[in-house]
C-alpha cells in the first residue's frame, strides 16, 4: 500500500468528501485512472491531470507520496 | 425571403431626429452571416478615414443575424459595433437578454444610430413605430432605474431595454450597455459612444416574426438541440455554478489574474470565490436569456453581513478575476457589490477592476499616494478601495476621474514608469485569462481587432475546456500546453469561430459548454437561411468577418507594430502549473502571419483579399 495526497478540483471536490486531509491509501501499481474510479469521479469529465506539477494522462502509474490534482473541463470562461 | 432575414436596416439619424429603413442586399447577408461580421463590414462601406470616436461620423450598429427569430436555443444575443472610444479599433461587443429577438420581431435586422442629438433621447421602437422622445428626465439614472423607468413611462413592460448609466452619459470609456438588466454589452467603451450620441436607452418590442426557409425541421431541430445542450450542461454542472464553476481549475493552471499579474498561485482564494463556495455562500441560481437551456448568469440572495445585503444579479467568471484575486480580494459577497455598483454605472466590470488592480499596483510602489486620492488607501485586498474607485470611475469624480480615457492613458498621468505596467493589447485591458497558461493566447490577444479578448477567439477552452471543433481540425492532441505547434493555427481557427457565432449571433456557450457541434450548428442555420452551408463555408464567412474588422483597423493606422504583448507576459511564474515557461512569441506570430496570408505589414494580401471576394 502507499499514500497519494489527491486534490481534486471545482466540481470534483464533492468525490473526496470521505478523505478531509486529502491522503488516499492505494495499492501499489494504481493508476491515475484507478484511482479516479475508485473515487467515483465521471472519467468522461476528468479534462487535465498533473502529478508533482507536471501534466500527465490517466494511464500514469503513481507512487507513495505523489501530489496528484484531477480538474475538470473549464467550461464558461466568458 | 423565407431565409430569416427581413433584409432591412432602420437607421436613426440622431442630430435630425428622423429615421429610414434601408435593405440589405442578401448577398451581404450571405457573405458576413450579421452581427459582428456584418457590422464591420457597413463600418468599412460607411467610413473612409480615422474618425473622432465621440464625434459625429462614429456609428453605432446593433446587429442580429439569422438566429434571432426562431427561438433557436443561445439565439437570443445580438451584437454592437462601432469605432471604441477605449483603444480607436473596430469593436464590437455582444449581449443576450431579450433585445435581439425584440429587434427581429420588430421587422429589422440591423439598426444604425447615427449623427449626434442635440438633447438627451432615447428612442422606442415597437415595429412601424419608431420614436426619438426625450430623455432629459433619464439622464443621470443609472442602468437600472432607467429601464425601470421606461417601462413605467411606456406602460409596456414588454419592451426590451439597452440602457447606459452615468458612466456613458460622462463619455467614460470603458462604459457599457446594460440590457434588461442583466445582460451587458461590456467590452470596448460603446456606451461611452451612445452617451456622446445622447441617447440615453433603445427600447424594442415586436409583433411580427420573421419567416424562415423549413420551419417543421427548424422547430424540430431547436427541440432536439434543447434537449442535448439541456443534457450536457446538468451532467457538466455548468447550470448548476455558471461561469463562476471554473474559478479553482483555471487558478490551477494559472491562467487567472493574481495581483494584476504578479503573482502567480492563490488557490485559496480562488476556491473562495469560485463555485461551489459561490452557488452556497450567495444562493445563486441560474438566470437565463430568453430561449437559453443553460441559464449561466446567475441570480444571488446575499442575507449576512448586513453590509452586504443585496439581492439581484451576480458576478460572473471575468469579475471574479478582475475583482476578485486581481486585486487579492477572495469573498465572493465583495466581488457581488463591487460588480452591482458597475451595473448599476454602466461600467465594464472587467476593466475597471483592471483599473483598480493598476490603482493599487501604483499606490504599492509610491506613483500614486493617498495626496492624489483624498485620502483613499488603495492596498491589495481592500473591499471599501474597490468600491469607492469603481464609483468615482463611473461616475468621472475624484481621483476616479483619471481613468475616464482608460488605463493606459490613465499610467501616462501617473507615472512615466507605469505605462509599461499596463497590461492590455491595443488598449484593451486583458480579460481573465493569462497567455502564459495557454499559448495560443499570445497570438490572439495581439493581433486581436477589438485588442485582448478571450471571447472572440477562445481557444484558451480548447485545452482547459476540452472544447474542440474536430469539423476544422481542431481536436484532443491538436495543440500541448506550452508547446508551439499548432497554436497558432489554433488561434486562427478560433478567431474565425469567435468572428462566425458573434455573427450569427449565437451565444459562444452553446458550443462551447453546451456540446453543440459546428455541424449541428449549420443544419440548424440550414433549415433557416435555406443556404446549404457546409461548416468550411460558415467558417469562411467568419474569416472574411475577421479580416474586414483587421482591414477597419489598417485604415485607421494600425500595423503589425501594434499586434504586441505587455511587459508582464513576459515574466515567467516561479511556481505553480506554469512555473519556468515563457511565451515563444515570435514564433508563434511568425506562425500566424504566414497562415493568415498577411504581407509583412500585417495586412492582407491581394491574394487574400481576392479568395475572400474582398477585392
Amino acid at each position: 500500500m502507499m499514500v497519494v495526497n489527491v486534490k481534486l478540483m471545482s466540481m470534483f471536490a464533492k468525490y473526496l468528501k470521505n478523505y478531509p486531509d486529502g491522503r488516499v491509501d492505494v495499492e501499489d501499481g494504481t493508476t491515475v485512472c484507478g484511482l479516479a474510479e475508485m473515487l467515483g469521479l465521471p472519467l468522461k469529465l476528468v479534462r487535465i491531470i498533473t502529478v508533482n506539477g507536471k501534466q500527465e494522462y490517466l494511464d500514469k502509474v503513481l507512487f507513495d507520496g505523489d501530489l496528484l490534482y484531477i480538474f475538470p473541463p473549464a467550461i464558461g470562461g466568458g | 425571403m423565407k431565409n430569416g432575414y427581413w433584409q432591412k436596416m432602420l437607421r436613426v439619424d440622431l442630430t435630425s431626429h428622423k429615421s429610414t429603413v434601408e435593405s440589405i442586399a442578401e448577398k451581404d447577408l450571405k457573405d458576413f452571416i450579421g452581427g459582428a461580421g456584418l457590422g464591420a463590414e457597413i463600418l468599412r462601406r460607411e467610413l473612409h478615414e480615422k474618425i473622432e470616436p465621440y464625434g459625429l461620423q462614429n456609428l453605432l450598429i446593433f446587429a442580429t443575424g439569422p438566429l434571432q427569430g426562431p427561438a433557436v436555443p443561445g439565439g437570443a444575443k445580438f451584437s454592437i459595433v462601432g469605432i471604441s472610444p477605449l483603444s480607436g479599433t473596430f469593436a464590437d461587443t455582444a449581449a443576450g437578454a431579450a433585445w435581439g429577438p425584440s429587434l427581429k420581431d420588430a421587422g429589422y435586422d440591423v439598426l444604425v444610430l447615427e449623427g449626434v442629438s442635440e438633447n438627451p433621447v432615447y428612442i422606442q421602437i415597437v415595429d412601424d413605430d419608431v420614436r426619438i422622445k426625450d430623455a432629459s428626465d433619464l439622464w443621470g439614472r443609472d442602468t437600472f432605474e432607467t429601464t425601470d423607468a421606461i417601462h413605467e413611462q411606456t406602460g409596456d413592460k414588454g419592451l426590451s431595454v439597452a440602457a447606459i448609466g452615468p458612466a456613458g452619459e460622462r463619455k467614460v470609456a470603458i462604459a457599457c450597455i446594460a440590457v434588461d438588466k442583466h445582460s451587458f454589452a461590456g467590452r470596448c467603451g460603446l456606451g461611452a459612444i451612445m452617451g456622446a450620441k445622447n441617447v440615453k436607452a433603445v427600447a424594442v418590442r415586436g409583433t411580427r416574426k420573421v419567416e424562415v426557409h423549413d420551419p417543421q425541421a427548424t422547430h424540430e431541430l431547436i427541440k432536439k438541440y434543447q434537449k442535448l445542450i439541456n443534457k450536457a450542461v446538468v451532467e457538466n454542472e455548468f447550470r448548476l455554478h455558471g461561469t463562476p464553476g471554473i474559478c479553482e481549475t483555471a487558478e490551477g493552471l494559472g491562467d487567472m489574474p493574481i495581483k494584476y499579474w504578479e503573482q502567480d498561485v492563490w488557490p485559496e482564494g480562488a476556491k473562495k470565490l469560485g463555485g461551489p463556495n459561490y452557488t452556497q455562500a450567495l444562493n445563486a441560481k441560474p438566470l437565463p436569456c430568453k430561449y437559453c437551456p443553460i441559464g449561466c448568469h446567475r441570480k444571488i440572495k446575499i442575507t449576512e453581513p448586513e453590509e452586504y445585503k443585496y439581492e439581484g444579479i451576480g458576478p460572473e467568471y471575468e469579475t471574479l478575476g478582475l475583482m476578485g484575486t486581481n486585486l487579492l480580494i477572495d469573498d465572493p459577497k465583495v466581488v457581488a457589490i463591487g460588480n452591482d455598483i458597475a451595473n448599476r454605472l454602466g461600467l465594464d466590470t472587467i476593466s475597471a477592476g483592471a483599473m483598480v488592480g493598476f490603482a493599487m499596483e501604483c499606490f504599492e510602489k509610491g506613483w500614486i499616494t493617498t495626496n492624489d486620492t483624498d485620502g483613499l488607501e488603495l492596498r491589495w485586498g481592500d473591499s471599501r478601495a474597490l468600491f469607492t474607485l469603481v464609483e468615482q470611475i463611473g461616475r468621472r469624480e475624484g481621483f476616479g476621474a483619471i481613468f475616464a480615457e482608460g488605463t493606459l492613458q490613465a499610467a501616462k498621468n501617473i507615472h512615466p514608469d507605469s505605462v509599461a505596467e499596463v497590461v492590455h493589447c491595443k488598449g484593451l485591458d486583458f480579460p481573465s485569462h493569462d497567455p502564459r497558461a495557454c499559448i495560443s493566447l499570445a497570438p490572439t490577444y495581439a493581433t486581436g481587432t477589438r485588442g485582448a479578448c478571450h471571447f472572440r477567439g477562445p481557444c484558451e477552452d480548447v485545452e482547459m475546456g476540452g472544447f474542440f471543433i474536430p469539423e476544422v481540425g481542431i481536436k484532443e492532441g491538436t495543440v500541448k500546453f506550452f508547446e508551439r505547434d499548432n497554436q497558432s493555427r489554433l488561434a486562427i481557427k478560433c478567431q474565425d469561430l469567435g468572428v462566425l457565432i458573434n455573427s450569427l449571433v449565437l451565444c459562444m456557450f452553446m458550443v462551447d459548454g453546451g456540446d453543440w457541434s459546428m455541424t449541428d450548428v449549420a443544419e440548424m442555420f440550414n433549415a433557416v437561411t435555406g443556404w446549404g452551408y457546409s461548416v468550411d463555408d460558415l467558417m469562411l464567412a467568419g474569416l472574411r468577418g475577421f479580416t474586414v474588422q483587421r482591414l477597419n483597423n489598417i485604415r485607421d493606422g494600425y500595423n503589425k507594430a501594434a499586434d504586441i504583448l505587455p511587459k508582464k507576459m513576459f515574466q515567467s511564474a516561479k511556481e505553480g502549473f506554469r512555473a519556468g515557461k515563457r511565451i515563444p512569441f515570435e514564433g508563434l506570430m511568425e506562425d500566424y502571419y504566414d497562415l493568415r496570408g498577411w504581407d509583412e505589414n500585417g495586412a492582407p494580401t491581394k491574394e487574400t483579399m481576392k479568395q475572400l471576394n474582398l477585392a
